[in-house]
């Protein structure tokens, strides 16, 4: 997964040597549907299920405190 | 081990210290760059209702999430978030009795908006009759370069106050009262960039150092360990490490496709100070249908090994560390889910700006390597085999949340 996300970040870095987007170029960028996002109040959730029942920690957004996972 | 422990967690404090100074001082030196204004979040309401239901344990109850603007440039959020558990799972039922429980957290932020620049505030709560949690966060969020990149910091600090529960009946679900058994403090330090590619394409790179330190373990799970008699195995008390430390590394890539739909790939690695590597991956595809519908696809896939101190039997009973949770053991999990969501007419919602309708559900099957399916060994439904001798466990669970959003 490591060579995956360099791999990733190599070929963005490489794609990204574009011409700048100009703010009126930015409509489908921010349509709803593009959002990282659009749910937080689901994906919160969601977060602190896979945080109780695997080992794996953070850069994915957080869950929330405690425990609930007895 | 544990002077490795020691090592490892403060060389992650050292780089968390660093990139506290190394940070600051990159976005004093290209704050000339900045040319235009951030945004804060919209003001919505969310209200959910969640049910968790796999391996003979539901998890259900509401969370509601408020955020709401004020003077233009704060915005102020609340969450409300219940979980009411009523478990039999492997673990409580082949270690203790069955038992229903309930954790409410409660949460709330502040945003504050300058030119752009969107600081960030808030505070945790999370409250069970045998686990205490209370946390703090504080992130920065900078746009530069005309809004074509964004770098994102945030710090987080918490400390659990650990209990077990008293019972003088052990079958029993009543509570006589609890022992303190320990606290724990976590301590998080991410920093991100995300940037606008192309007019279609946007990237998110973030990285997060954990710490963790005292009490780590479930005070209520114990470890087996073999015995020449009867069953061949007794029990003894679980024994972590006082100290972890991990670091995990994520892209996120959202593309619009020319159909207007979306597509989501997601990448993360993960490892730790107890030797467990992990990584997942993430597909979405989220296409709208007319003018109302939108409809979510997404498969996500997770693997990790297990801690070097795991194991499902152990040879002897001893004083070094030693676990046996399948969390810390070698599994692999997939999830396969969908989400549909329907946007009110505008006719029906009385000024409002916007409401949705949302049904979304996922099913996760987990396979485990390396942690057997101790049912056929001990408690209600044992089979009679020997500990040992059963087959890896497996289960399924089905997650369902219906949630409506309100814009205004």
């Amino acid at each position: 997964m490591k060579k995956c996300i360099t791999a990733f970040l190599i070929i963005s870095l490489l794609s990204g040597c574009t011409p700048w987007v100009k703010p009126y170029e930015r409509d489908n960028l921010a349509a709803p549907i593009m959002a990282f996002d659009s749910n937080p109040v689901d994906s919160n959730f969601m977060a602190h299920g896979f945080g109780n029942r695997e080992a794996a920690i953070g850069a994915e957004g957080s869950g929330g405190g405690g425990c609930g996972c007895n | 081990m544990q002077k490795d422990q020691e090592a490892a967690a403060v060389g992650v404090t050292k780089l968390v210290r660093c990139l506290f100074l190394i940070c600051p001082a990159f976005c004093l030196v290209i704050y000339s760059q900045v040319s235009s204004a951030a945004v804060l979040p919209e003001d919505r309401t969310d209200i959910l209702l969640h049910n968790y239901s796999g391996d003979n344990s539901t998890f259900k109850g509401p969370s509601i999430l408020v955020r709401k603007e004020f003077k233009e440039t704060y915005s102020a959020w609340a969450n409300y978030y219940v979980d009411m558990n009523s478990a039999a799972s492997i673990d409580v039922e082949t270690q203790g009795s069955k038992y229903t429980e309930e954790r409410t957290e409660m949460s709330a932020g502040i945003d504050y908006l300058y030119d752009s620049t969107v600081l960030s505030a808030s505070f945790t709560n999370s409250s069970e009759n045998d686990y205490e949690a209370d946390s703090f966060a504080l992130g920065l969020s900078q746009d530069f370069f005309g809004d074509m990149s964004t770098l994102t910091m945030s710090y987080s600090k918490g400390k659990d106050d650990i209990y077990q529960n008293l019972r003088l009946d052990p079958n029993s679900n009543q509570v006589t009262g609890r022992d303190f058994r320990g606290n724990a403090a976590h301590q998080r330090f991410a920093i991100g960039w995300t940037q606008v590619f192309t007019k279609n394409w946007i990237v998110s790179f973030n990285a997060e150092a954990s710490v963790d330190e005292g009490l780590l373990n479930n005070p209520y799970r114990s470890v087996r360990f073999e015995v020449p008699t009867g069953s061949g195995f007794a029990r003894e008390r679980e024994i972590y490490p006082t100290t972890r430390s991990g670091q995990a590394f994520a892209v996120k890539s959202m593309y619009y496709l020319p159909w207007h739909a979306a597509f989501k790939l997601q990448l993360r690695a993960f490892k730790d100070s107890w030797e467990i590597k992990a990584s997942n991956y993430e597909l979405k595809y989220i296409q709208p249908y007319k003018e109302h519908w939108t409809f979510e696809f997404r498969y996500r896939g997770y693997e990790q090994t297990g801690a070097e101190f795991y194991n499902d039997l152990f040879l002897s009973q001893d004083d070094t560390f030693k676990a046996s949770d399948k969390e810390l053991s070698t599994f692999q999990n997939s999830t396969v889910g969908f989400g549909i969501t329907y946007e009110l007419d505008k006719s029906w919602i009385w000024g409002l700006d916007k409401v949705t309708v949302n049904l979304f559900s996922d099913l996760v099957s987990s396979d485990y390597e390396d942690f057997s399916n101790k049912r056929e060994s001990e408690g209600i439904h044992s089979e009679g085999k020997r500990a040992g001798e059963e087959s890896p466990f497996s289960f399924n669970a089905q997650i369902t949340r219906f949630f409506i959003s309100i814009w205004y």
